[in-house]
């Protein structure tokens, strides 16, 4: 019925664009489940995934017990040219080399100072992000022929791409400039930002610096 | 009913009668028409029913005697039967075996209609081909305006249920199919018109507050329970099999990803093996493909329980342009053949292991991959790719 559907819909005078670009069905299937722990819970009786088909799994989505979410946009975000087993290496040899320094601090410090350093490297970098989260962004609204820019507020994951887009952007540019290797850099703003301190957050209060000037034009908002 | 229409014609003509101007006897005409086409169909109908049931009861009279059975204990489940014995068929459709039943089962309904007292027909859908499945159009119609009107009124108003204002939940259930809605209306009527229905059904359905109209909504869908068929998309679960010399049970299956297809055969008792290829897993020196391989395993918790042999080749030099070419060693991207070899492995790990069905499927690893290279497009670089934009 659903193929007799999309053929009929497929007429000049309805519009199915979204639905034909698309080899995966939307009225047939669905997200699948990626976390461990609900895969364990029995679905309800009247769950659609009873009866529909669901996605196959992502390359990038296996349960390993490393899986984090933060973790992997920021893989994503500094990926260049398609070339994310790259981004990954760097990624992931960033967080153990924060994970080390992190250790040789530990192990350098007193029993008081001990509680207060963090040795999971992962937690290291979400608290670093976090930090670099901006309140404000600033869009462009022409009136009258002048381009004003404006101060917007932003949402919680466009925050989170943009202060990895930061970062990275930061990262890239110290490392063409032929300091260290970008991993270095990468673990070296991580942990200056988990401390709100660093160049990402720098350049964030720069933003906010601007946006703060830029107060006048808040009634430009659309 | 015959006789009301005749008496509701009778007065009509008997009232037009003393006028005697051409206007009148014009109008008389045409309204009489209709109504006089209508009465000799149905004085057509009724005597064919008529003669119909009296050839069914003399028949049903001449097979007792045949059989040698009393009349009052032939019924239909005995005609049936006695049809059965008479007229033996090897014919594999049901609907081309011969068949005794009575004529109200077999032969076309007779649609009824209203006329009132000018003697015009009641409704304007008469004049339509289909009236009925035009008037469930025009329900429809009605009660998509009147949720969009309850909506309106009682967006974030207190004084009515919060599940009212949700969409129609019509989970666990599928709409009537086409011969299903026909038989349930009486009427014909094609395909294009049923998939206008079942657009305006998912347009109703889709409305926030459609939720006041769900029993309207649920007359014409059924459960899905009752119909459905496999819940794997692509090849299924396949057998279990148990090798004569090592006493040791395995599955094996073929499936494929964009242009890779692998041969999976997964044994159980294993180590955690793989061999794909001659390759073992540390040979894949790509973190994200270990990944990929592994996933069925940590979906169904039995990582080291089973060993994994699989072969790979590409479906491109399998095609009959093939030998024009030079063969390509291996095409669809570097995750296609980690992917392929998933798959194959999930559907064994699900045949060795049922109670990891449901969260292997829950989870994709069980869906084959639909999804393909798109086919570059005339007049731009690539699939949907575009040259930049110059003014001039």
């Amino acid at each position: 019925m659903t193929t007799k559907l999309a053929r009929f819909a497929q007429k000049r005078w309805i519009s199915s664009t979204t639905s034909t670009s698309n080899m995966y069905d939307p009225r047939v299937f669905r997200d699948p489940v990626t976390n461990v722990q609900e895969l364990r819970k029995p679905l309800d009786s009247d769950d659609e995934r009873n009866f529909l088909f669901l996605k196959a799994m992502k390359s990038d989505a296996t349960p390993v017990f490393y899986r984090d979410h933060v973790i992997d946009k920021l893989i994503r975000v500094c990926t260049k040219d398609g070339e994310k087993e790259t981004s990954r290496k760097n990624v992931l040899s960033a967080l153990e080399i924060i994970k080390r320094r992190q250790y040789k601090a530990w192990a350098k410090a007193s029993e008081e100072e001990k509680k207060s350093i963090e040795l999971d490297p992962f937690l290291v970098a979400k608290k670093g992000i976090k930090n670099c989260h901006p309140l404000m962004k600033l869009q462009g609204v022409t009136r009258g022929g002048t381009t004003y820019q404006v101060p917007f507020p932003i949402e919680e994951p466009e925050a989170e791409f943009r202060a990895m887009k930061m970062m990275r952007d930061i990262c890239r540019v110290r490392s063409k400039h032929g300091e260290t290797h970008f991993k270095d850099i990468l673990a070296t703003e991580l942990l200056a930002a988990s401390q709100n301190e660093g160049s990402t957050i720098q350049a964030k209060q720069e933003l906010h610096k601007t946006c703060e000037a830029n107060r006048a034009y808040a009634h430009y908002r659309a | 009913m015959l006789r009301i229409v005749l008496a509701r014609s009778s007065r009509a003509m008997s009232s037009a009668s003393p006028a005697s101007a051409s206007d009148s006897d014009t109008s008389v005409r045409k309204i009489g028409k209709a109504l006089e086409t209508y009465l000799k169909h149905s004085q057509q109908h009724v005597a064919m029913m008529e003669k119909h049931r009296a050839e069914f009861e003399t028949g049903r009279r001449h097979l007792a005697k045949m059989m040698s059975l009393d009349i009052h204990e032939l019924d239909q489940e005995a005609i049936d039967r006695a049809i059965l014995y008479l007229f033996p068929s090897g014919l594999t459709d049901p609907n081309a075996r011969p068949v005794m039943r009575p004529p109200d089962e077999i032969l076309p309904k007779f649609q009824r209609f209203t006329f009132d007292e000018e003697g015009k027909p009641e409704g304007s859908r008469f004049f339509t081909l289909s009236p009925k499945i035009y008037g469930l159009l025009s329900d429809i119609g009605v009660k998509t305006h009147s949720v969009m009107k309850f909506y309106d009124e009682h967006v974030g108003s207190r004084s009515v249920n919060r599940s009212d204002l949700e969409p129609a939940n019509l989970s666990g259930s599928q709409w009537v199919t086409a011969d299903k809605l026909k038989k349930k209306l009486s009427e014909k009527f094609s395909k294009e018109l049923y998939g206008q229905v079942i657009i305006a059904f998912e347009h109703l359905a889709s409305l926030p507050g459609s939720a006041i109209e769900q029993k309207f909504l649920m007359e014409f869908r059924e459960p899905m329970t009752a119909s459905t068929g496999s819940k794997l998309f692509g090849p299924a679960i396949p057998e279990v099999h148990v090798c004569a010399v090592t006493n040791r049970r395995y599955a094996e299956v073929t499936t494929r990803c964009k242009d890779t297809r692998a041969t999976v055969k997964v044994t159980d008792a294993g180590k955690g093996k793989f061999d794909i290829d001659g390759l073992q897993l540390h040979d894949f020196r790509h973190l994200q493909a270990r990944e990929i391989l592994l996933a069925p395993m940590i979906v169904s918790q039995s990582l080291g329980r089973f060993d994994v042999t699989a072969t790979t080749s590409c479906i491109s030099n399998t095609l009959p342009e093939a030998p024009n070419k030079a063969p390509l060693m291996r095409s669809g991207g570097m995750s296609a053949l980690p992917r392929a070899v998933r798959h194959g492995t999930a559907l064994c790990v699900a045949a060795l292991q049922p109670e990891a069905i449901e969260p292997l499927r829950l989870s994709g690893l069980l869906t084959l991959d639909p999804r393909k290279n798109e086919r570059s497009k005339v007049n731009q670089p690539g699939a949907r790719a575009k040259w930049i934009w110059k003014r001039r």
